[in-house]
Order: C-alpha cells, then structure tokens, then sequence
C-alpha cells in the first residue's frame, strides 16, 4: 500500500512549502527563512534535519511553523510555537506547541488502515488548488492522505510533479520574496507564557527526545587550552601541557565524545572509554553499542558491572551482580559498594573489585 | 527535620549529631539564603534531616513557588533520612505529585528545582531534577556533580550542535523539574567518594550564575562553611534578580572532630 497526498492550501500571509514526502507550513511571513532551507534540502529527511538546525542556530527566535512528513507507514508531526495542526486521526486530534520552548513531535505508525487522513491547519482552503512542489504564499493547508493498492500508479510521482519550481493549480501562484531575516517578524514565538520566573524558563512539554541526531553521537563541550587541547570545561589548567584553559563559556567548543580514559584489566591490557562497557563473566548487551569485557572469577556475575561514559565524567553501576561490586578510591582503605542501579561517579586510579577482592580492574583518566 | 522557616534573608549552620555518632566521616553544615531584589517573597528553600540535605528554587506565582519548593525539600529530606529503604526516585516522584496538587488547586503554573545530597560513610549520593547544583571540592578543585536538565544538555547528548550565543535564553528551558508527571519526571541519582577535607556545595542557580568557575572555587575553599555559604548567597548578579542559596558541607575524620 502505498499513499496518494492531495494538498489544498487557503489564502493568507504565510507560506508553505511543499516536497515530495514533506510540507512545511508557517502562519507568518517570516516562515519564508524556514521555508527556503526546508525546500533547498537535497532529500525529505535532510530537509526536517536542516530545519531543526536552523532553529538551533538562531536560538529559536524563529517564526512558528509545523512540518508534516508522510508514508504510506507513518506520519510524523513536528510543530514550534503557536502553530495547532489538527489530524482526522484518533490519537492527535490536535497538535500544537503553544508556550512550549521547543518543538513537538508526533508520530503515528500504519495510519492509512482505516481510510484516508486529513492533516491541516486553519479552515477555508481552496478546494481547487493542488501544490505539488515548491514554496507559495498561504495561510492554511489541508494534506489529505489516501491509500493506494499496491500496482496503482500514486499521484505523486517524479512524473506527475515538476523537478522544480513552483506548481499550484488552481490558485494563482504568488511567488516568495526572500525574507531579511532581520527585518523578519519573529513571530507570536516572544509572547507565549513561557516564564513563570523571571530567569528561569520551564518547559511545559517533554524535552526534544525525539529530535533527530545531527552528529553521530552525543557533543560534548570542550575547553581549549592555549596550546589547542580539548578539557573538561571548568578546570585550571590542561591535562596535557599545563596551560591555562579557558574559563569563558563563550570560547568552548564542541567536540565528538573523546576517549576520556581507560579500564586497565588484571592482566595489563587495557580497554579504550569513549562509550559503555560491561563487564561480567559473559555479558549479554542489552545497550546499543556496549561493549562487552569478560572478567573471569568465581564470584564475577554474567553481567556484573557497566562502566559508561557521560561527556567527561565516567560512571560504574552494578548490575545486581550476585557477590556486589566494590571500589577502592586512592589510598582510602575503606572499600566503597555500589548500590545497584546507582551510577558512581569513578575518579581516576580507583580500583573496582567485581564480586570479590581478588578480580579487580582499574580506572584511569586520561585527562 | 530542619526546614528554614520563612525569613527571606537566613542562615542556618550545624553539625548533624547523627553523623558524628555513627560514622566515621562527620560534616559541619551551613546554609545561606538571599532573596533576589524586585522579589516579592524568596523562593529559595533548603532544609536538612540527619545526614540528607536539600536545596530547591521554586518557579510559580505569589509564594507558590515558595511553597512548592520547601514541599520538594521537606519530603526529600524527611523521606531520605528516616530509617527503611525509601526509593529516593520514588520520594521525588512524590513530591512531584504534591507541587501538582497545589498547581491544581491555584491553577497556576508551578514547578521547582531540586539537588540534595546524603552524606553516607565514604560516599555521598546526589540526586536531582532542574538546573540546581552539587559540587565537589578536593585538593582545592570544585567538580560540578551533577548536570543541569535543560535543553542545552538535552541537545548536546542527542548530537545537536546548539549556536554559542545560547548560552543564556531558550537554552537554559529546564527539561525536567519537580511538578511534572511523573512519567515526564527525570531524576538523576550518582553517588561519589568522599574523602577526609572534602566539601560539598549544593546551590541553586542565583549562586552558579553568578560566579566563573575560579570564583566558586576559591569561594567554597577558603573560610568556614558557615562564612562560605553567607559569601556565596551574598553574591549578586548586576540586576540582582535572582534569589541565591548555598548549602555547604565539611566532611572530616572523626580524628579531626574535637
């Protein structure tokens, strides 16, 4: 099953952009900014990806919008600021992320089982008009969704729709003046209700969970000596050469998770940590990525300890491993055991027993 | 149960009797609260119990902020220190639904921040939600503990690159605090080591805002707790908006004690 996509625009001083797979709409003029960068993106997914990042990049002070992306398997809702996008499907009658500090996300799998589906904002669309691709003037949109039997030719196809430019039946395509973003009104985005405090903003909705990663792992913030190394933010001096390292917020950089130390084993080999580690005497990985380090002994569980990185920092959490895990820190005697399920923070050169003090591996930063 | 009572400009020191009779690291303590010009009323609190110590920065309307911050920290140090297993996830969990009740009875938006430590025999475990602190100071260095739950750090963590003038504004929307559902609640618990001479600073953002990261540390190295703390609570910003508390602990060999 595939789907065909219908999408009906009214009159008004907003704009949408139409792609293949993906629209989005803006009720204010300034959207245009948004609406150029979404068109310009090579593919459907690198076009939400391009938006989101220019959001990011101008601090969301930008006009609110909503994108819809579909398939003939999902539809995905992505609203920011005062925009309410309203579905004819049961599970989000509505969305909208009014007095929200960020974007919303929905998304709904198989929505074509039961028939056709309506997506829209504001009423009053013109029944003639059919964007097919490109960037118009608007103040409204209705996307309907229509399943096709598999062999059906869908009607949005390379053939049906134009490489490029502007394609709007019915209605007199007005062409988009490219907007000075600083002239460009931001938007109702300013006067949502947002802080109860006069500093601290609160978000109403969950934080952006569901945003799509631009790099390929988690950034981590650098503090730059003077010689070029990468620190851990807010220390004196580099781990490296000793210079001074930057205390100002505004000259840190970020950087993919570095190599921050390593678990030196009983035997002397060493293991890199730049990610999550379990040890035990045979891991099973539940976590994407994990690494498993088998630790043999008599009293090390299958999965007894999980070491992970957390930007700079360095964590251990047993893992209801039956015997415990034990840490001895520096030259303190007293052994400290971890509470399962609770990540210890790890310092270097602490000793981690697994299970007995026999079986022990070590820490070492490398900052 | 100690929970400051309403005075916007306080201060509170102590040793706990309890540490110092059954372990061996023992803590001096002392907190200072300072409200934010322009306030109407601070929406600071602290409190302690035993060997669990809290601060909360309130965010809501007349003195509902207030209000639900002494709720975060009365039930976290009240539930923390008595004697059982309570799940301190469970505890914040809690109050989370108490700060609900009362925006539903105010219909007002509320919400508070929350950090509190208990000191244990060699360790501490931290546990928070919002951008309201724990540090650690060994050997005269200051090492942030806990991490801040807004957008920035949620960003970051997902490979989002925010733009360096973000600093301040959007970036600092918290993405978890006391007051939210339950499921939407994230409360991160970590424990760390402790050592004779270590210090822990808990405090809420009208302190680590103000100060660059030397200033904190040579303001929780030197003096007594109880001169650190009025230190770092005195301390304001330019416009002065913000109230500020400092919660300072000294940890010490029982040797050291008397």
């Amino acid at each position: 099953v595939s789907a065909t996509a219908a999408l009906r625009l009214a009159s008004g001083d907003g704009v949408v952009a139409r792609r293949p797979g993906a629209l989005l709409f803006s009720p204010a003029p300034a959207g245009a900014t948004l609406a150029a960068v979404f068109d310009a993106a090579p593919d459907d997914a690198g076009a939400i990806a391009a938006v989101k990042a220019a959001v990011v990049d101008a601090g969301f002070d930008v006009a609110p919008f909503g994108v819809v992306t579909w398939s003939a398997s999902a539809i995905s809702l992505l609203v920011f600021g005062a925009v309410e996008i309203v579905t004819s499907l049961s599970t989000v009658p509505m969305i909208s992320a009014a007095g929200s500090g960020t974007w919303v996300e929905h998304q709904v799998a198989d929505p074509l089982t039961d028939g056709p589906v309506v997506v829209a904002v504001n009423a009053g669309v013109d029944e003639a008009s059919d964007l097919r691709l490109g960037v118009v003037r608007a103040g409204g949109f209705q996307l309907e969704l229509t399943p096709v039997a598999a062999g059906a030719t869908p009607v949005v196809s390379a053939a049906a729709a134009p490489p490029t430019g502007s394609t709007l039946a019915g209605v007199p395509v007005v062409p988009i003046v490219a907007v000075n973003p600083e002239a460009a009104d931001p938007g109702p985005v300013d006067d949502v209700p947002g802080p109860v405090d006069d500093v601290t903003v609160i978000a109403e909705e969950p934080p952006v969970e569901a945003a799509e990663p631009v790099a390929d792992g988690p950034l981590v913030e650098a503090a730059m000596c003077t010689a070029g190394h990468a620190n851990r933010p807010l220390t004196a001096s580099c781990w490296a050469c000793g210079l001074a390292v930057t205390d100002n917020a505004q000259e840190w950089k970020l950087i993919s998770q570095p190599v921050v130390g390593r678990i030196v084993l009983g035997n002397g080999d060493g293991v890199d940590l730049d990610g999550v580690l379990v040890l035990g005497r045979r891991p099973t990985l539940d976590d994407d990525g994990a690494q498993a380090v088998v630790v043999s002994g008599d009293d090390v569980s299958r999965n007894h300890v999980r070491i992970a990185v957390q930007g700079w920092d360095v964590v251990a959490t047993d893992l209801s491993s039956r015997n415990g895990t034990f840490l001895q820190v520096g030259s303190d005697p007293t052994p400290i055991r971890l509470d399962p399920g609770v990540e210890q923070l790890l310092e270097s050169g602490t000793a981690i027993h697994l299970g007995s003090p026999d079986v022990a591996v070590r820490f070492e930063r490398s900052w | 149960m100690m929970i400051r009572d309403t005075f916007d400009e306080d201060s509170t020191s102590g040793t706990p009797m309890a540490l110092i009779e059954r372990d061996r690291l023992v803590a001096n303590w002392a907190a200072a609260t300072t409200q934010g010009l322009k306030r109407s009323n601070n929406q600071d609190a602290f409190g302690q119990s035993d060997s669990v110590f809290a601060v909360a920065d309130g965010m809501g309307g007349l003195s509902h902020g207030r209000r639900a911050a002494d709720m975060a920290v009365q039930a976290v140090v009240d539930g923390w220190s008595a004697p059982g297993d309570a799940d301190i996830r469970d505890l914040v969990g809690d109050a989370s639904e108490m700060v609900r009740s009362l925006m539903a009875s105010t219909e007002t938006r509320i919400g508070t921040t929350m950090v509190a430590v208990r000191v244990e025999e060699s360790r501490a475990t931290v546990v928070h939600a919002g951008d309201s602190r724990a540090y650690r100071l060994r050997g005269g260095s200051l090492e942030l503990v806990t991490r801040d739950h807004n957008l920035r750090g949620e960003m970051l963590a997902a490979g989002i690159p925010p733009s360096a003038q973000d600093v301040a504004g959007p970036m600092r929307a918290l993405t978890s605090f006391v007051g939210l559902r339950r499921e939407e609640l994230r409360v991160d618990v970590r424990s760390f080591s402790l050592l004779p001479g270590d210090r822990i600073l808990l405090c809420t953002d009208g302190v680590h805002g103000v100060f660059s990261h030397a200033e904190l540390t040579a303001a929780v190295a030197h003096g007594s707790p109880h001169e650190c703390a009025q230190r770092l609570a005195s301390a304001r910003t330019s416009t002065g908006a913000d109230d500020a508390t400092a919660l300072l602990i000294e940890i010490r060999g029982s040797d050291d004690l008397w």
